[in-house]
């Protein structure tokens, strides 16, 4: 008896263990009861890499508070991570709204004709040469019809309802605890074999941590990558048909931002950088008008990147954020 | 799903709760279900192909043994030609395609075929094969038809040999499907012992060889003679370990449940022929083309001559089951080349006296053996023949090996390496089977195996040799 009720309590409980990696909402809900951490919360390159040296909390930002004095116009933003829900809020801009779209994904568009319409295409600088190796046409304007629509809909339902191991993972294994035993692990590898997860690198003097796909020697992705002139004038060709497709389509006006690599402002021993970003951005074909990142976080001595994370902290975000407003 | 998942936790654990909860039959759907999902989650549209083969033959076998007279061998026809078909389609027409395209190219003519864009879907020569060997044994009276079509079903759907064998008969394994194994200690401690091996070979040694493997064969150009020999011996544990430790997982994820699956390996590294080789590994595989290729062929009752074709024949069609390229054509060739030559030496070049004294010459053999095989692994991992030509020139000229080995690990992890295929190799020759009658000494080892695997484990490649068959 006391087996078959030890057998169907574990098949039961390893049940609903398993169910949870089911979907985004379950894990969600667990978030906001408060029984799961957040596993970002150290920071993503912390969090591929686990190495106990980078284990820093996450600054908190205070939420954007900025009063809207520009209630004519409707800001609408491509952005990729650097400008994701819970980094960029509405409440941080001057703008009468706000809309934001994954940089990946075809959304469409409604633009309000009473006002003001303003693009931003944000985006990391690792990212930049892929985006932009042709012109970025993702939005459309207008609305769905209903097979478009229906497709959206079922390609939804499907993540919604379809395993993925990395959720899963987050949710039973994010806790401090095992955080502890997953940097025994890292910590060991690192020690003993000099190997740190493949997603990362580790400057020279181990101070700071970086992704490595922008902090490799080599490729597209790259900071240290070295760029020919011919594919710079292609991708200030691209820049400016991306500018004049959504000029055509009824944006007033259309800004370009690109978000340094932390490898280009930090990673001064891994290679020499090939300043991409002031390539395109001081390039005079380039027609699109650019809110210049760079420059500040470039010269500025203060530490704009959180210590295990590839994206900016709260002073990088309001240095972008301050430039944003100023435009608008 | 990938035995070495987080999900696959989940799912072993929760399918074998529910399986000893079950009655006979709620078990045999569940069995069905879960090996369904288990093949869905790679890519669940691949599962119709499965659904097809099984229709097709779970009705050829029950009019097989219905039927008498040539309408048997017609039936016996149809299903293999449906069964092959699927393999020619999937597996091997793009690559007759390309092969066209080459030859045509010499008369400036483009190949009138489109080429198919799709993955091969996941272990198909292995379900295929294992669907055959139903069909044929019923055909041959060595197994009545199954009439239960979900027992034939889970016969092909089996989860844990599913997508990469052992690939089973008829004979021993559908009698299991209608038996009911009730709950026993051992067999959940054999198995669990079992999967844990499975799991330290595949993740801490096959997964950590694959690192320098992989940097080798990937630009063998760049790199000297030296470095690729050591590539070349770490490809030849590593494939060994990915393998063989599948097996071990798919059979102690059944062993667990009661079920027997057939042993896969029989430490092939310690064979002192390759013939003997051949009996050690992927057995399962060997007596499937031995008992439904060779022997209706004519076997070892023909001619030398005939008998010396019918080898080499079977071994290029074993490296051509392997994969749809020249390199695993040339990999079974060299294997049937072998046998051949041993045969050859065997009948006309036999001495009187032995050249070493007895001592010697086994470990000789077994040397030899082992860099036979070896040398032949160089054209089943590398990319394409051109490679596979710069790899072994480089690894036969001795003289210009350079004096560093250019590796990915650094010196202490390359020595982990070394040391972990020693310690493979002593296990394999004085331990066969992990004991688990004692029941603490079980969990210590168990425990052990398992905490080694997660601090040694390497999980970003994760993906199994023997899958993309």
């Amino acid at each position: 008896m006391n087996q078959k009720i030890l057998k169907y309590t574990a098949l039961i409980v390893f049940s609903v263990l398993w169910l949870l990696g089911f979907s985004p909402h379950i894990s969600k809900w667990l978030y906001a009861q408060g029984l799961i951490k957040d596993d970002y919360r150290y920071g993503d390159l912390y969090r591929f890499s686990n190495l106990p040296q980078f284990r820093v909390l996450k600054e908190a930002c205070e939420p954007g508070k900025a009063a809207v004095t520009r209630p004519g116009t409707a800001l609408y933003l491509i952005g990729d991570s650097f400008t994701e829900e819970g980094r960029i809020e509405a409440g941080d801009f001057v703008s009468g709204s706000f809309q934001r779209y994954f940089i990946g994904s075809q959304p469409f568009v409604k633009l309000d004709k009473t006002k003001k319409n303003i693009l931003i295409i944000e985006t990391v600088e690792r990212h930049f040469r892929e985006r932009f190796a042709k012109p970025y046409k993702n939005l459309t304007i207008g609305e769905p019809d209903t097979q478009q629509a229906a497709k959206n809909i079922i390609k939804e339902a499907g993540a919604d309802f379809w395993y993925n191991s990395e959720r899963h993972e987050s949710i039973l294994f994010s806790s401090d605890f095992f955080l502890t035993i997953k940097e025994w692990k890292a910590t060991l590898n690192e020690n003993l074999f000099g190997r740190t997860d493949s997603n990362v690198v580790v400057s020279k003097d181990k101070k700071n941590i970086f992704y490595e796909l922008d902090a490799r020697p080599e490729g597209i992705t790259s900071s240290f990558d070295k760029i020919s002139a011919n594919e710079i004038r292609l991708l200030v060709e691209n820049v400016n048909l991306t500018y004049d497709f959504y000029r055509k389509n009824g944006f007033d006006e259309i800004y370009l931002t690109i978000a340094p690599n932390k490898s280009s402002i930090l990673g001064t021993d891994l290679g020499s950088y090939n300043h991409l970003i002031e390539h395109i951005q001081k390039n005079p074909a380039l027609r699109m008008p650019v809110f210049d990142i760079y420059t500040p976080f470039s010269t500025s001595k203060k530490m704009l990147y959180d210590v295990g994370d590839t994206h900016w902290n709260c002073e990088g975000k309001q240095i972008w954020i301050n430039a944003v407003n100023q435009k608008l | 799903m990938l035995f070495n998942s987080l999900q696959f936790v989940f799912f072993f654990i929760v399918v074998t709760l529910a399986y000893f909860s079950l009655p006979h039959r709620g078990r045999i759907w569940l069995l069905l279900l879960a090996s369904c999902y288990f093949y869905a989650v790679f890519k669940p549209i691949y599962i119709l192909i499965l659904f097809v083969t099984i229709v097709v033959d779970y009705f050829a076998g029950i009019w097989i043994a219905n039927a008498e007279g040539k309408k048997r061998k017609w039936l016996l026809v149809l299903s293999l030609i449906t069964n092959i078909g699927f393999l020619a389609y999937f597996k091997y027409y793009n690559f007759l395609n390309t092969n066209l395209a080459v030859i045509l190219s010499k008369f400036d003519t483009p190949t009138p075929f489109p080429f198919l864009d799709f993955a091969l879907p996941i272990g198909l020569s292995f379900h295929t094969f294992q669907a055959m060997s139903y069909t044929i044994e019923v055909y041959r009276g060595n197994q009545k038809a199954e009439k239960d079509f979900i027992i034939y079903a889970l016969y092909v759907m089996f989860y844990p040999q599913l997508v990469a064998g052992p690939i089973e008969r008829p004979q021993n394994l559908l009698w299991q499907f209608h038996s009911y194994f009730k709950y026993d200690f051992t067999n959940l401690k054999e198995g669990l012992m079992r999967i844990a091996w499975g799991l330290f070979k595949k993740v801490v040694i096959a997964d950590r060889l694959s690192m320098v493997v992989d940097y080798c064969y990937d630009n063998p150009q760049e790199h000297n003679g030296l470095t690729l020999l050591i590539g070349t011996i770490f490809f030849t544990f590593q494939i060994y370990c990915d393998f063989s430790g599948y097996s071990d997982i798919a059979i102690g994820s059944a062993r667990v449940m009661g079920f027997k699956l057939m042993e896969n390996f029989d430490t092939p590294y310690f064979s002192t022929s390759i013939s003997e080789f051949w009996r050690r590994w992927h057995i399962s595989l060997s007596g499937w083309f031995r008992d439904y290729l060779y022997i209706p062929m004519g076997g070892n009752r023909v001619s030398d001559r005939r008998k010396y074709f019918n080898r080499f024949f079977v071994f290029m069609m074993s490296g051509l089951w392997h994969g749809a390229a020249w390199t695993f054509v040339i990999w079974g060739a060299l294997h049937g080349l072998y046998l051949i030559m041993a045969q050859i030496r065997d009948k006309y070049f036999v001495l009187k006296n032995d050249i070493l004294p007895a001592f010697l010459s086994k470990p000789f053999n077994l040397i030899f053996t082992f860099v036979l095989v070896m040398l032949t692994w160089v054209f089943f991992r590398a990319r394409g023949l051109t490679n596979a030509k710069i790899i072994l020139q480089k690894i036969f000229s001795f003289g210009t090996y350079g004096n560093t080995i250019h590796s990915p690990l650094n010196n202490v992890e390359m020595l982990f390496c070394w040391l972990l295929i020693a310690g493979l190799l002593l296990k394999e020759k004085f331990v066969k089977v992990i004991n688990v009658t004692n029941t603490t000494r079980f969990y210590v080892v168990f425990a052990g195996l398992m905490i080694a695997c997660y601090l040694f484990g390497v999980f970003e490649s994760n993906q199994f040799i023997y899958f993309q068959f």
